[in-house]
């Protein structure tokens, strides 16, 4: 019983291990990670994979030893020595999947469902290893070996090792001609959804479809009248995949390939045009300096928002609507209870617009261009002399066009002057600083304190408020400046583009400045250099990207 | 003495209630003031003829029916403070008026505003005359309460009683009867009869003359309000530092200048109090955020009224909605800091004078909250066009079933186009998830808030409550007015002027009046638990502001319903 157990706790640290976000290094002869989708049936609900071969096993202890040897925390065993030690290593093909099946209904057993497959490349020493420990198998009709591991079976064919339980296991296509999921037009679409192709060492495949309509009946509970069938056609197919870009470069890849139709239609609503947003310019980030730690950019951001808002008032009305017709009582069913955001965003929405005396022309001018927020962490001081001081300096940067800029600034010095607040006109707009009270946090250990002078610019093409340190419009030294441009290129060619949002954070550089008030963070973020993400998103779908960049 | 406690207290019971009928006035109430001295801080005069008692005598009949609570006649009233017994006895020589003179700031302090300090030892430089008609039935009187306390002393015109303590003083003339208490000074001032008198001076005049009536009155106050203050605080700040505080202290009573307050009953029925405030020096508060040039508005037209209906039972009403926006504001603003810059109010308030004014943001936040919930700007959008028109603020009580329904609201004359605020309305209400839609409405359009406020009140009051129509909330706009408020107030102003009819009492406001207030009796009397037992006709204020002076006009009308 412990060799089977040994054995089981063994299969489940590979499948573990192999599902950390990390992967191997994508070459021409690295096995695609959908290669044993040739196996599942082309109705497969979620399909995983990932590689095990030795490139990868070997990339991933490389990965886990620098990680170590940066942070300082040991790991003892590397994977591929335990995989050889334990005799797994001799018998292990190149890649491992797992697939589900779609449910019959929400009740349906998922162990019942799911079947896991793992290439063998060599039989004869993966039947020594089982039958070693577990013993006694079967020799099925068709040849193959059967093993019985605590309800699972395992198979054991020429090439292959299926675990399932069931008829499950009986569903790989082993026969030629048979439809698969890489027949699948589905599968396909989730695959054209991914940014880095089959550059994956893991991925995840996903359809919608079958499980909403096996959970319709608790759907129409829940909401009514809801047309199954069509929402999961437009929900579609999605994609994860984990990948090694280069050798210092990981990133976790998320795809969307929506279905036709749309989830309007599907619950029996008005349609809604759906908010979309624009492309983004990274250019535009030249006009951030390149010591800000955090950078978020996007697009549109005024028609986004107000779309969404007209979508959003429309679905709630409907919806509150079938509510009270349920019986709810009309207090719970009201928005401002019903969907407090939605009451938040409509609120946001028109008092830009009236506080500030805007049109809705004159806001988009203004906001639809790039937008960038970024922040700047800095420290002074030490804890050793009790004076460490932690300055963040937060600026927003937005592009504008047709005058947009010097409206949005007329319309905010206007309600500033009704707020009574005081401040400084400067020459392209106007400064101001807080008090000091409001402006810092003393904990007793660190001095917290937020930008205390403050500027609101307007350029023809720019608008930009924030800390007055921040800002570059004005500055003699403008052109020597660093920017953030000059940090992220390395980066460019694994973003996607193009792109409709992305994020950068330098965690080398938070690392080093949080390590002035305790060393073990900067120890923690050692072996990064930062994170970055980017996406697109249009009406057939939406791609995103989360990778790490190391040092 | 106590008879001439007594005397004092007719003086007080003929000026507190009201005053006597003006149509039989014969006296001229100013008269006596010109044996005041000048320098006086402040006067009162009254009529004493039985006609003026008799008819405050008729006004206490009338309030007590109105209270339902019956207080005694007057006549029993009078004998229990036993000023019925003065009256009586001393109604064979008593004129037609009196008045009473504070000759000091101290004395106005000390006797009016802080009874408790009121006591004889101190210096009370004040007097009190009577007319008479006859010197020898007043002497004779004078001589029975005095007795041997006095001591006769002749001298020119009047006939002097000293009292032994050398501190009050009587002076009989053939027209008058003069009293003064403990005043050495005032004594020899008046027995020299060498002093520029009250009559002929500029400030007092020039008071008087703010006063609609003129002269018409049954009773005139005078005050010189700068005056008292200025000596307050030179009596109250014994040291020189200059605060903010104490330089407001010191600026407003270079402002507050002179009142005068006349009143009057006429026609039996409107008891009638004016008041006519001429400032000393307007521009003295500028600097601290109150300059009267501001409280100048328009003059109302009271032809908004067709737009009310008729027996609304409160109408307050004004013109430039806008200017009185601003002006609200920025009077609340300055108040702050000056309460910020006084320890003694920041102690007793609890503020934090190193926090910011929190008056700017108010307005601010306004400004924002009012945007979020409209996509309206308060100023640019709305409050421009009500500049210098119209507006009132209603509330009809109405006994629906014996429970009481409030119709209340907000009605404007506008220079725009309200229609473009219900839209935006409309809009707004859709944004937040409320498809509410403007309904074409006789008159104008509607935007009803039911949707949005039912479901509140319902849990409140119940869902009976919230769907009744009575309780609904619109949002009117019409070709000339826009109104804010329950559903029958804002469609009949949409309706009118159709059927408009203004309230009878308008009449009782000043000419050229810039905010008027009225209460309808009648529709008070019905209201359920009004605790009035018989209707009135209507009660009502009007206020003219001008520059450099103010006049302010109260009406209460006694008329029965449909009595004028």
């Amino acid at each position: 019983m412990l060799t089977r157990l040994r054995a089981a706790a063994l299969l489940t640290l590979l499948l573990v291990a192999l599902a950390l976000p990390t992967a191997a290094q994508s070459t021409d002869n690295s096995p695609s990670p959908f290669n044993l989708a040739g196996l599942a049936p082309a109705n497969t609900m979620l399909y995983v994979s990932m590689r095990t071969d030795p490139g990868f096993i070997e990339t991933l202890d490389g990965l886990i030893g620098r990680v170590s040897s940066a942070t300082g925390f040991p790991v003892n065993n590397a994977l591929g020595s335990t995989l050889s030690s334990e005799g797994v290593r001799d018998w292990l093909g190149d890649s491992a999947a797992l697939f589900m099946l779609p449910p019959v209904d929400i009740n349906s057993n998922p162990q019942e469902l799911m079947v896991g497959v793992v290439e063998v490349r060599d039989r004869d020493a993966a039947l020594a290893f089982f039958t070693e420990r577990f013993g006694e198998s079967f020799t099925l009709s068709n040849g193959y070996t059967m093993f019985t591991v605590m309800g699972p079976s395992l198979i054991l064919t020429e090439d292959l090792l299926i675990i399932g339980q069931g008829q499950a296991a009986n569903t790989v296509q082993f026969e030629p001609g048979r439809a698969t999921l890489l027949d699948s037009a589905r599968f396909q679409r989730a695959i054209d959804a991914m940014p880095a192709g089959d550059a994956y060492a893991g991925f995840v495949y996903f359809d919608a479809r079958p499980l909403v309509v096996a959970a319709g009946p608790e759907i129409f509970e829940d909401f009514g009248p809801v047309d199954v069938a069509a929402l999961g056609e437009w929900l579609g197919v999605f994609g994860f995949g984990i990948a090694q870009l280069d050798p210092n470069t990981y990133t976790l890849d998320f795809g969307w390939s929506a279905g036709e139709g749309s989830p309007f239609a599907a619950l029996y609503l008005t349609e809604i045009p759906l908010p979309q947003p624009a492309p983004i310019d990274l250019a535009f980030l030249d006009n951030i300096p390149a010591d800000a730690q955090f950078v978020l950019q996007g697009a549109g951001g005024w028609s986004s928002l107000k779309s969404s808002v007209e979508a959003t008032a429309t679905l709630t009305n409907e919806l509150r609507t079938r509510l009270l017709m349920s019986g709810m009582s009309p207090f719970d069913a009201s928005p401002l209870f019903f969907l407090p955001s939605q009451f938040l965003n409509a609120f946001t929405v028109l008092a830009t617009q009236g506080s500030l005396t805007l049109t809705d022309e004159e806001l988009s001018a203004a906001l639809d261009g790039d937008v960038v927020a970024a922040l700047r962490l800095t420290s002074t001081g030490s804890p050793s002399t009790d004076d460490l001081t932690y300055l963040f300096e937060p600026g927003v940067w937005a592009a504008s066009r047709d005058g947009g800029s010097a409206a949005l600034l007329e319309g905010v010095t206007a309600l500033i002057a009704e707020f009574g607040a005081e401040v400084t006109p400067t020459a392209n707009g106007f400064g101001f600083t807080l008090p000091q009270d409001a402006s810092a946090f003393d904990s007793g250990y660190i001095f917290y304190q937020l930008a205390p002078g403050y500027e609101w610019q307007a350029t023809d093409a720019l608008t930009y408020f924030g800390a007055d340190s921040l800002t570059l419009e004005g500055r003699e030294t403008l052109v020597a400046v660093p920017r953030v441009t000059e940090r992220i290129e390395a980066i460019h060619p694994f973003l996607i583009q193009p792109a409709t949002g992305f994020a950068w954070m330098d965690v080398a550089g938070i690392g080093a400045q949080l390590g002035v008030a305790e060393p073990s963070y900067e120890m923690v973020t050692a072996p990064f250099d930062s994170l970055f993400v980017s996406s697109y998103q249009d009406p057939s779908g939406a791609a995103v990207r989360m990778a790490f960049r190391l040092r | 003495m106590h008879r001439i406690i007594a005397l004092l207290m007719l003086v007080g019971v003929l000026v507190a209630p009201a005053a006597a009928q003006s149509d039989r006035q014969t006296t001229n109430l100013t008269d006596l003031a010109q044996l005041v001295p000048a320098e006086a801080v402040g006067f009162i005069a009254l009529r004493t003829d039985g006609a003026y008692v008799a008819q405050i005598g008729e006004i206490w009949e009338q309030h007590n029916v109105l209270v339902g609570q019956p207080q005694g006649s007057f006549e029993e009233v009078l004998e229990d403070s036993s000023v019925g017994e003065v009256l009586a006895e001393t109604a064979s020589w008593r004129g037609d008026s009196a008045i009473i003179a504070f000759l000091t700031s101290e004395s106005v302090t000390r006797n009016v505003f802080d009874s408790r300090t009121n006591d004889e030892t101190r210096e009370n430089e004040a007097m009190l005359g009577i007319g008479i008609t006859d010197r020898a039935g007043a002497e004779a009187w004078l001589t029975g309460e005095i007795g041997a306390e006095l001591a006769p002393d002749r001298s020119g015109a009047f006939t002097a009683y000293r009292s032994v303590d050398d501190e009050s003083l009587f002076l009989l003339g053939d027209d008058v009867l003069l009293y003064a208490l403990e005043a050495t000074r005032t004594l020899d001032l008046l027995l020299s009869g060498d002093y520029p008198n009250l009559s002929d001076s500029e400030v007092f005049t020039g008071a008087l003359a703010g006063l609609p009536g003129g002269t018409a009155y049954d009773f005139i106050v005078y005050g010189d309000a700068g005056t008292v203050l200025r000596e307050a605080n030179a009596r109250e700040f014994i040291t020189r530092e200059i605060t903010p505080y104490r330089e407001f202290r010191a600026r407003l009573a270079d402002f507050l200048g002179h009142i005068a307050i006349g009143g009057v009953y006429t026609n039996d029925q409107d008891l009638t109090i004016d008041v006519g405030w001429a400032y000393g020096d307007p521009t003295a508060l500028t600097s601290f955020g109150i300059d009267p040039a501001r409280w100048v508005a328009p003059p109302v037209d009271t032809s908004l009224y067709a737009y009310i209906a008729p027996g609304t039972t409160l109408v307050l009403h004004a013109t430039d909605l806008a200017g009185t926006y601003d002006l609200l504001f920025d009077t609340l603003t300055a108040g702050y800091e000056l309460v910020k810059s006084s320890p003694d109010l920041v102690q007793r308030t609890g503020i934090n004078p190193e926090d910011p004014n929190p008056v700017p943001l108010l307005r601010g936040g306004l400004t924002v909250a009012f945007a979020g919930v409209t996509g309206l700007n308060l100023s640019a959008d709305v409050l421009s066009q009500l500049d210098d028109t119209d507006f009132a603020l209603t509330l009809n009580a109405r006994d629906v079933g014996g429970t009481l329904a409030l119709d209340a609201g907000l009605l404007a004359r506008h220079t725009g186009s309200a229609d473009a605020w219900v839209n935006a309305v409309s809009e707004a209400a859709v944004l937040y998830g409320y498809p509410i839609f403007p309904q074409e409405a006789d008159g104008g359009q509607t935007f009803d808030f039911s949707m949005i406020i039912d479901p509140a009140i319902s849990i409140e009051f119940g869902e009976e409550i919230a769907q009744k129509p009575a309780y609904d909330i619109l949002l009117g706009a019409g070709d000339t007015v826009v109104a804010l408020g329950t559903r029958d107030m804002v469609e009949y102003a949409l309706r009118a002027p159709d059927g408009g009819q203004p309230p009878v009492a308008q009449d009782l406001f000043l000419p050229g009046a810039q905010v008027v207030g009225h209460v309808d009796g009648a529709s008070l009397y019905a209201a359920p638990d009004s605790g009035l037992a018989a209707p009135f006709e209507s009660a009502t204020f009007s206020v003219i502001a001008q520059p450099t002076s103010m006049t302010a006009r109260l009406t209460f009308s006694f008329a029965p319903e449909g009595g004028r």
